[in-house]
């Protein structure tokens, strides 16, 4: 009987043992499995994160960029416009970049932002290559590398499926572009070309009030540099384009029924009289102004213009133009004010600074010369009717007017019209623009920044895309970009 | 007193000790074949449900990595090519760098970005002649980047270089692109067929699968 006992102790040891074993493997394959599984989200959501990282870098790039399109009153040291001789604004270091060329460079890292109480860090670098300047405008495009970097946690190994590997590319016993590695993580890295935004990027823009009134105006584009888009550099209704876009600030378009072959865009704001829209209409916009201030530069000398006067650009380059400090124009029908001289060669440049207003009245006018550009900044107010305004280049972009921030509580007026015809882009983010009508056939060639903007009785406004590429700058917008995903 | 020996003819004492009866031995089994495959059956079924569990989590990753890497080219590409083919996906890329082999070392160097004279940027290793077409110039300096189911695998194919695998045993896979926003986003869907049973999945179940991934087109100019 005792013997009979011992054997099935012995039995029942045997499948006790062959139980626990049999479930210990299975638990260790489920744990096994479960664990491979939640790497693979871990890591998966990491690699996600890190491009988010990369392109938080991106923004943080472009806001340090956008401070320096401001005032220095605003962002003391900052540089106030890019151009050409320009190194890259904003308070990053200016290190010099890998490939030589100097720029800004930032490293920012932000706890807790990842998984699992992970941080992130983004590494920026900011520079400015040769071969992104355009020398036709002198507008500096900046070239963004951001990466962002985020920590893998758990067993350094790559999960259960290798094509994993060949996309997500984690750092977890080697770097690929650096030898050794401290810790296993992933990175992302994102490179970005930023291009400076035309103060004249649209038809219209009001800080404010955009008023067209009931007038059945008709806005549409055309691009004078192309073609297809014009016919010998100027507008031709059989090429009509479709960016004749405008936007507000404020929340209230006033369409007035109008014929706009563009998008349409308020700050969470309505469209009224929207019939005749073809493009978007958008509820998303905004854009800071950005005020004009007082030009530097300029001689001392003033010049008064209330007769007949030359103001000759001879010699005047882009990135050199002959500059003139003028205290006032007020012209009333007993002179005119000729920009250019008729024998200033093709391309010259110049450049006016009106400490007080601008007044052209009766047969008076201000006449831009052949071949010649010009920038005209004023501190007063604007008038100028019956046929004021000859731009005899016929390029909205050939005759700029820039309106000086006023003193605070002071109210800034632009008024032009009249004309059959007005060739110009107008940017006075604070002041009163109104653009009056020139009959049923005037048409207007141009853009228009203003605080309020109100088009009495135009009938025609062709926005040339070409101004998007001239001007002041007064923003930057992304136009390439790319993940570098070696 | 001592015992007697048992007559020939007897029935012996411990008979009911050393055997079963027949009915014994029906009824024993009996009950061990029900049991047996009882457990027979749950094995199965447990091998099948682990395998078809497994079966959905590999292509449930697999649905994220394909997603992913189309996301990836889609961000970044110029031009989505035809939306309407299932199972194939093309879109064209900027030539940041030499095309890459799938294992190249050293790792391209990227180009230079460079002025397009229509206010964007191209890459490539030469400048733009003067003279030549800006569009024209600019088709040279592009990657078309494809995706395409073949037999049971997915392939990606960037430019010349060979095709490389995505996923494979995914012949039951289904991938389209279509565009969305004013053509500012593109969304892409893939689904599969899930092999819970045995009789195959139903429609339900397959939509089920469905995996959308939305990605803007930051090339896109119109998007900013």
């Amino acid at each position: 009987m005792q013997l009979s006992s011992s054997k099935s102790q012995g039995s029942i040891l045997v499948w006790t043992v062959l139980t626990i074993t049999t479930l210990s493997l299975l638990i260790a394959e489920v744990i096994r499995v479960v664990s491979i599984k939640y790497q693979n989200a871990f890591q998966s959501t990491q690699w996600q994160d890190a491009l988010l990282g990369a392109e938080s870098g991106i923004d943080l790039a472009i806001v340090e960029l956008r401070k320096g399109l401001y005032p220095a009153s605003i962002y003391g040291n900052m540089t106030p416009f890019p151009t050409i001789s320009d190194t890259p604004a904003g308070s990053w270091d200016g290190a010099p970049t890998a490939d030589g060329s100097t720029g800004g460079h930032e490293t920012i890292t932000i706890p807790n932002a990842g998984l699992a109480n992970t941080s992130v860090t983004v590494d920026v670098r900011v520079d400015k290559p040769s071969s992104i300047l355009d020398g036709s405008n002198g507008y500096q495009y900046y070239r963004i590398r951001s990466t962002g970097t985020l920590p893998i946690t758990g067993p350094a190994r790559v999960t259960d499926n290798k094509y994993d590997s060949n996309l997500r590319k984690l750092s977890l016993r080697w770097d690929r572009f650096a030898p050794g590695i401290a810790d296993p993580h992933v990175s992302r890295t994102i490179e970005a070309v930023v291009k400076p935004v035309s103060t004249f990027d649209l038809a219209i823009l009001s800080m404010t009030q955009l008023n067209l009134t009931d007038q059945n105006i008709v806005i549409d584009s055309y691009d004078s540099r192309v073609d297809t888009k014009s016919t010998g550099g100027l507008y031709d209704v059989t090429k009509r384009q479709q960016h004749g876009n405008i936007a507000t600030d404020g929340n209230l378009i006033n369409a007035g029924n109008a014929q706009i072959y563009g998008d349409v865009a308020t700050n969470s704001g309505t469209v009224t009289g929207t019939a005749g829209i073809t493009g978007q209409q958008r509820t998303d916009f905004y854009q800071p102004a950005i005020s004009q201030e007082t030009p530097t530069g300029f001689p001392g000398t003033v010049t008064t213009v209330d007769r007949n006067t030359t103001l000759s650009g001879a010699g005047g380059t882009q990135l050199s133009p002959v500059r003139y400090t003028v205290n006032s124009v007020a012209l009333n029908g007993n002179g005119n004010l000729t920009i250019g001289a008729p024998g200033d060669p093709a391309g010259s440049y110049v450049e006016i600074y009106v400490t007080g207003s601008i007044s052209v009245t009766g047969n008076s006018q201000i006449t831009l010369s052949p071949n010649v550009k010009a920038k005209i900044y004023f501190a007063g107010n604007v008038s100028v009717a019956g046929n004021g305004l000859v731009n005899s280049n016929n390029q909205p972009g050939d005759l700029q007017l820039y309106g000086i921030k006023p003193p605070d509580g002071v109210t800034q007026t632009v008024s032009l019209g009249g004309n059959a015809q007005l060739t110009a882009a107008v940017y006075a983010p604070d002041a009163n623009i109104t653009v009056n009508g020139g009959g049923s056939t005037g048409h207007i060639f141009g853009s228009f920044v203003g605080k309020t903007v109100v088009m009495n009785g135009v009938t025609n406004l062709h926005y040339d895309e070409a101004l998007s590429s001239g001007g002041r700058p007064t923003n930057y917008k992304i136009v390439s970009w790319f993940e570098d995903n070696r | 007193m001592m015992k007697s020996a048992p007559s020939p003819n007897s029935i012996p004492a411990a008979r009911g000790k050393d055997g079963f009866t027949l009915a014994e031995m029906m009824v024993s089994m009996a009950a061990f074949s029900m049991v047996s495959v009882a457990l027979l059956m749950a094995s199965t079924s447990l091998r099948r449900n682990a395998a078809a569990v497994t079966d959905y989590s590999s292509d449930h990753a697999d649905q994220m990595r394909l997603s992913d890497y189309i996301a990836m080219d889609l961000r970044r590409s110029i031009s989505v090519g035809t939306l309407s083919t299932p199972n194939n996906v093309s879109m064209v890329i900027p030539e940041y760098m030499p095309t890459p082999a799938p294992a190249a070392t050293p790792r391209p160097t990227p180009y230079m970005p460079q002025l397009d004279g229509q206010g964007g940027v191209y890459y490539s290793a030469l400048t733009k002649p003067s003279g030549t077409p800006v569009s024209l110039w600019l088709s040279n300096c592009t990657v078309t980047v494809s995706y395409y189911l073949s037999g049971e695998t997915i392939y990606r194919v960037e430019g010349g270089a060979p095709p490389i695998a995505l996923a494979d045993k995914v012949q039951d896979f289904a991938f389209t692109a279509s565009s969305a926003d004013n053509n500012k986003v593109i969304e892409t869907t893939i689904t599969f067929r899930p092999r819970f049973k045995s009789s195959g999945a139903s429609a339900d179940a397959i939509a089920a699968t469905t995996f959308r991934n939305r990605t803007l087109l930051r090339n896109n100019v119109s998007v900013y």
